[in-house]
């Protein structure tokens, strides 16, 4: 029988060895991936790939599942450590225009291993694909990269404010296609 | 200002906040309010679970042989502490003066205790006095405590300092003197969940700075502050 996910970070925060290994098991295919998308540097991904998960075992007692599910959990610990990798080596990360068509595509993201986080992540690029694109543009620099306003500003040579805009128009938009889905759902 | 005025001022930085694009003025800004508003806290919640849903979208790619075997003995490496030194009776069993050596022992430590109260209530008046008024600094903005932490550098040499205060609103001040390089220093706090937090920028100028932001936790949920500039990393570890 399948451990759950919280089960696995449970019996990995109380020091289960073979538990972390599991878990390491499960989720070094998201991790690395989304270390790479990140730095763009195979070693340098291996590198943030491992940080992370020894972040997440040093924190698996104090996750709560209240607030989003391992996989997102553990994913947001992986984007920060890359983000600190890229401004501590000063590499920028990939051409944006590549990196929005990699996400837009439907083979990208979780595999049919995790009915429900695939299910979610259609439902993610299928409302990311009602956007604009440069709104797009603006919310993955900022939410997957962690450019700052002015930092997409200077990217995109757009002035601040319409940057600020296109994030705040663009994640808002985004989560209202999400909440509409989430009721046609219901 | 009122209530509404705040909503009002901080509902289009949240967004920003969330995607983790917000600094400086905006981003304490909207910090300091959502602390003490729970709606624009919702939002705000609402609006940084879209911004982490999106990484579900990156592509997943196997990591090279060996990965899972290196992070697993990464984290025994961490979880196996030097065997500890048991203590052992210095006094040998079967000793006939054992009953008379534990008395004089009582004894011995009766008067050092007397004595080390007595010694301790006149050596430690001056940290009474201080605890007092600690209390009373405390008390007047409803705060709860203050903490402090070094600023250092990955090799280990101390940079600076922080300084934690928990109340309404609680903030941050950080103090550097003797800074790497100079620049601008994108600060984040940590909590001990591993979420973290932006937590806008510290300009150094030569090797100094100094700035302050309203915290978006309680003091007691951090685990570190990091200063990140291109090529450095300073932390100050809090937990």
């Amino acid at each position: 029988m399948r451990a759950t996910d919280d089960g696995l970070l449970a019996s990995m925060a109380a020091g289960d060895s073979q538990a972390a290994a599991a878990f390491v098991r499960r989720y070094q295919a998201r991790v690395f991936g989304l270390a790479l998308t990140i730095v763009g540097v195979p070693a340098l991904a291996e590198d943030v790939a491992q940080e992370a998960f020894v972040r997440a075992w040093r924190f698996a007692g104090a996750y709560d599942p209240r607030r989003g599910a391992v996989a997102s959990w553990l994913l947001t610990i992986t984007r920060n450590v890359a983000i600190d990798a890229i401004r501590l080596s000063r590499d920028q990360p990939y051409d944006p225009v590549a990196m929005i068509s990699m996400l837009s595509r439907s083979e990208t993201g979780v595999n049919g291993n995790y009915p429900d986080q695939l299910a979610d992540a259609q439902r993610i690029r299928a409302a990311l694909a009602r956007l604009p694109r440069e709104q797009v543009v603006a919310v993955v620099l900022a939410s997957v990269y962690g450019l700052t306003a002015r930092e997409i500003a200077d990217r995109e040579s757009i002035p601040v404010g319409t940057a600020k805009t296109r994030i705040r128009l663009g994640l808002a938009r985004l989560r209202d296609q999400l909440e509409v889905s989430d009721e046609r759902d219901v | 200002m009122n209530e509404t005025c705040d909503c009002e001022q901080v509902r289009p930085l949240l967004a920003e906040v969330a995607a983790g694009a917000a600094t400086g003025y905006d981003l304490a800004l909207a910090l300091g309010h959502v602390a003490g508003c729970p709606a624009c806290r919702e939002e705000l919640i609402g609006l940084t679970r879209v911004a982490d849903d999106l990484l579900l979208l990156t592509p997943e790619r196997e990591p090279p042989a060996g990965f899972e075997t290196a992070v697993v003995q990464r984290i025994v490496g961490l979880t196996s502490h030097p065997p500890r030194r048991r203590w052992r009776p210095r006094i040998q069993p079967g000793r006939t003066d054992r009953g008379l050596r534990l008395v004089a022992a009582l004894i011995i430590l009766l008067l050092a205790v007397a004595s080390g109260a007595a010694f301790a209530l006149w050596r430690t008046a001056p940290d009474r006095r201080l605890a007092d008024q600690y209390r009373q600094t405390l008390a007047l903005a409803g705060g709860r405590y203050l903490k402090a932490a070094q600023v250092t550098t990955d090799s280990g040499r101390e940079v600076g300092h922080i300084f934690l205060y928990e109340g309404s609103p609680s903030w941050i001040t950080v103090v550097l003197t003797a800074a790497p390089v100079a620049g601008d220093y994108a600060m984040s706090i940590v909590t001990t969940d591993g979420v973290r937090y932006p937590a806008g920028t510290c300009q150094v100028t030569g090797q100094s700075a100094t700035v302050g932001y309203a915290l978006p936790v309680p003091v007691s949920a951090i685990s570190a502050i990091e200063l990140v500039h291109p090529g450095v990393r300073l932390t100050a570890l809090t937990a």
